[in-house]
């Protein structure tokens, strides 16, 4: 793989200065920390903050996502490995209005054992924090045992909630079940046919050959469900929406979101060849689409492959979704 | 003579510790690229040379700090689980000799144990699920076995074998936690780099003592 960094120690710094010189009126570092980046008009008077954060690698995820409507701030970690709970402290403090702090992250061990810390240490000083995790990756939990998934794609579905109710002035409570709920609707699945190798490391993290491609392989190269002779982009669609309906029953008549999310290599065009497909098996199905997402929103470096994340609608989360939002990676309404 | 431990010797084992984990980091790399991300060398290296960084620029820490401030800039730059696991670990041993200026062999036990639990607590992990915790109980029950012996240099020497033959013995098992739960298929017949990182620390404390502290039983 040919890349183009300086050195790896420097890979995440160097990142975040990039980011940070490219949106000075959106962001900034939280108490001089640079793996600590909040909204620049943080913190918000009377709004609950969302937080989140985790391992470098997945951009737009964590960071693109902070701002207006979405996160207040994102705690950033080596690639693919978790903030320390160090950061995700001197964040907490930072964004908090004094309404109480979500933390709204992935379904990771190192994630969760980092967070759990820093909201018992935040909580020492008088914050209040509620921890809810994103578990939306049908690959990585047999149904039943939803818990143990994976957070990967859904995380944008999660932020865009949380984000739009904790901007109606909700309580932090109100935030978490709103999105808690939410969530219970929210369902990916990805496939991959090339691997990403993380700076510094001498080789991929898997192999798979040629003609190759694996169902539910995870965002840092996790096993998935099967590996399989590569197909067709409408077979392997097919294939994907059977999965994720087996998982989630959507009746004809209601109404979902769609998000097709490249994993890092895979164009635009294909992603849309992709979307087409699952455009034409919804509306066989009467299922509506209410609004679609296509494109980069949750990556694993440059992993040749997509998921697709459906998410069940009803009224309120249609509002949410409509809900405005400003960050350096999204901007709507 | 017995174990006792001052600032001084507790800063050089922090020195062993980073040159052990900067030693063995492609090792430990390598195996965790078999059952996980590939990157546990890495972490244990950047961590420890992080508290050795700390210890150096802080003369006059007490072992506790060394333990806990130590122990905080070990998560600070590696993150991830290894980092909090690391960082609690110490924490919890500096919390357990509070206020002590030597350490003896039983506050090695007591720190040890101490260690153990945070790890068990943070972690929702226990002995035989492929991680860290299996090289440091066996080590640990061997400790609380010699509770009463006088021999400690026996004693540490034993130690070392345990949490030896505790990372060994996670070559058999399947991960049930962590990311290498997800490799779990592929995690049979190699050896949790966790444990053998474990066993690395004892084993470098464990020396230092061996070498430097004198204790011929005879005289």
């Amino acid at each position: 793989m040919k890349t183009f960094y300086n050195n790896d120690e420097n890979y995440v710094t160097e990142m975040l200065e990039g980011i940070l010189s490219a949106y000075p009126n959106m962001l900034k570092k939280a108490n001089g920390e640079i793996r600590s980046i909040a909204r620049k008009d943080a913190p918000i008077k009377g709004k609950v903050s969302i937080v989140s954060g985790g391992g470098s690698g997945h951009l737009p995820v964590f960071m693109g996502y902070v701002g207006k409507g979405l996160l207040d701030g994102a705690a950033i970690g080596n690639i693919f490995a978790s903030p320390s709970m160090n950061q995700m402290l001197t964040l907490t403090k930072a964004v908090d209005g004094g309404k109480g702090v979500l933390y709204l992250y992935g379904n990771y061990g190192g994630d969760i054992m980092n967070f759990d810390m820093a909201a018992e240490l935040a909580e020492e000083e008088g914050i209040q924090i509620k921890s809810l995790l994103v578990a939306d990756d049908i690959a990585s939990g047999e149904k039943g045992n939803e818990s143990a998934r994976r957070g990967v794609a859904g995380l944008f579905y999660a932020y865009k909630i949380a984000g739009a109710c904790a901007d109606e002035g909700a309580s932090l409570e109100e935030v978490y079940q709103t999105t808690q709920s939410a969530l219970k609707g929210v369902r990916s699945l990805g496939v991959a046919i090339a691997p990403c190798t993380v700076p510094g490391a001498s080789k991929p993290s898997f192999t798979l050959g040629e003609n190759e491609m694996e169902i539910g392989m995870g965002i840092h190269g996790e096993a998935g469900i099967k590996r399989e002779k590569r197909k067709s982009a409408d077979e392997v669609t097919q294939d994907m929406i059977d999965l994720l309906l087996d998982d989630i029953s959507v009746n004809g008549g209601e109404e979902v979101s769609v998000l097709v999310n490249s994993l890092g290599a895979t164009p635009l065009e294909e992603l849309y060849i992709i979307y087409r497909k699952v455009s034409e098996i919804l509306h066989e199905k009467k299922i509506k689409i209410y609004q679609p997402y296509v494109g980069r929103y949750a990556t694993s470096m440059e992993m040749a492959g997509f998921s697709i994340t459906l998410f069940k609608l009803n009224e309120k989360y249609k509002k949410y979704l409509d809900h405005p939002v400003w960050t350096p990676f999204v901007r709507e309404g | 003579m017995t174990i006792q431990l001052q600032a001084e010797d507790v800063k050089k084992i922090f020195i062993q510790l980073a040159e052990t984990f900067t030693r063995e980091k492609d090792f430990l790399n390598d195996l965790d690229s078999k059952i996980g991300d590939g990157d546990h060398g890495l972490s244990m290296s950047r961590g420890s040379n992080a508290v050795m960084k700390t210890l150096e620029n802080n003369p006059g820490f007490s072992i506790y700090d060394m333990l806990t401030k130590g122990g905080m800039q070990f998560n600070e730059v590696t993150g991830s689980t290894i980092g909090i696991l690391i960082f609690s670990a110490m924490r919890a041993a500096g919390l357990a000799i509070k206020g002590k200026d030597i350490i003896c062999l039983k506050d090695i036990r007591v720190m040890l144990q101490a260690s153990i639990e945070s790890i068990k607590k943070r972690g929702k992990a226990s002995k035989g699920q492929k991680t860290i915790l299996d090289s440091l109980i066996p080590a640990l029950e061997y400790l609380e076995e010699q509770e009463d012996s006088t021999d400690e240099s026996l004693v540490i020497k034993g130690m070392i074998d345990k949490a030896h033959e505790g990372a060994q013995s996670t070559k058999n098992l399947t991960a049930k936690i962590g990311r290498a739960k997800w490799f779990s298929n592929r995690s049979i017949g190699v050896m949790d780099p966790g444990a053998y990182s474990g066993y690395l620390a004892l084993h470098a404390i464990g020396k230092y003592i061996l070498k430097n502290i004198n204790l011929n039983n005879s005289k």
